[in-house]
């Protein structure tokens, strides 16, 4: 017998006669394909977050640069210690809403690089 | 003085929180599986978490943030179940996990595997035309369907 997906046979909790005519009619995902985008989109961010493969990590990209040495670390610090833990991911992603206006700023004063070099170095020396 | 006892607060807080061992960890992401036996499915759960003490807990994510769980949702949540309990070796609980855009979750309770083999019977059974299948019960659901016309004639 023919394999169902998970996908096609949770359509049974929806319509089961959309189920009858997807088969005898055929499926447009012409009305659909702009969610079926978005989702898959952020699919794709929610597997990155959880793999480790998210390379975000905005203030410490933009004082140290992308690869730097500093900026794994940070990365490695917030998979290791802050995501997995409920509070950790609620700190992380309020940090993720507040610290591209902080990049802005840097951007616009380079001087404020300076002192938030210091505390993160002064950070990272601390885990270290 | 208050200063420093707000950070020695923050500093124990995260020294407390690094010490603790994670409840879930991810065991398994978007890794296709399938089965023939006791009916073929396949699937690829989004994210299998494992517990400290070795059970796989199934999840999903839903790219929204209203957290209305649908009876869809948990029949996907019960063949992603399905196939983890067939194909690892390992204990699965029978509830599973659907995660939202704001990152909250909700604890769902999965169909039993009886459940699954009669709901994957019935599948057979509409799209063969050997029952006349239900409608949904949300109208607004057919605002997104293509066969919004035929279905009306029917």
């Amino acid at each position: 017998m023919h394999q169902v997906s998970a996908t096609e046979l949770a359509k049974m909790g929806k319509c089961e006669r959309q189920v009858y005519l997807d088969h005898h009619h055929g499926e447009d995902t012409s009305l659909t394909a702009k969610f079926i985008k978005r989702g898959n989109y952020e699919h794709e961010q929610f597997n990155r977050q959880l793999s480790g493969k998210d390379k975000r990590c905005f203030i410490a990209t933009a004082v140290f640069g992308i690869d730097a040495v500093e900026t794994k670390i940070l990365r490695q610090f917030r998979d290791e210690h802050l995501m997995p833990y409920k509070t950790g991911r609620t700190f992380t992603s309020l940090y993720y809403s507040l610290s591209p206006y902080i990049v802005n700023l840097i951007e616009r004063y380079p001087a404020l690089m300076i002192p938030i070099r210091t505390i993160l170095r002064w950070f990272i020396r601390s885990r270290r | 003085m208050s200063f420093f006892i707000v950070v020695v607060v923050i500093a124990l807080y995260w020294w407390i929180q690094s010490r603790r061992k994670p409840k879930l960890t991810p065991y398994m992401l978007e890794n296709f599986l399938k089965i023939t036996d006791p009916v073929a499915l396949c699937g690829k759960p989004d994210v299998v978490w494992k517990t400290h003490d070795g059970t796989l807990i199934v999840g999903d994510y839903k790219s929204r943030e209203n957290q209305q769980v649908y009876q869809s949702e948990v029949i996907q949540l019960s063949v992603y179940k399905l196939l983890v309990e067939k194909t690892q070796n390992r204990p699965v609980a029978d509830y599973g996990f659907i995660h939202f855009k704001n990152r909250h979750m909700v604890k769902v309770q999965l169909m039993n595997e009886k459940e699954i083999i009669e709901l994957h019977q019935r599948y057979w059974n509409v799209k063969d035309g050997r029952i006349k299948p239900c409608m949904t019960g949300t109208k607004n659901y057919c605002r997104y369907c293509s066969h919004n016309d035929e279905c009306c004639n029917e």
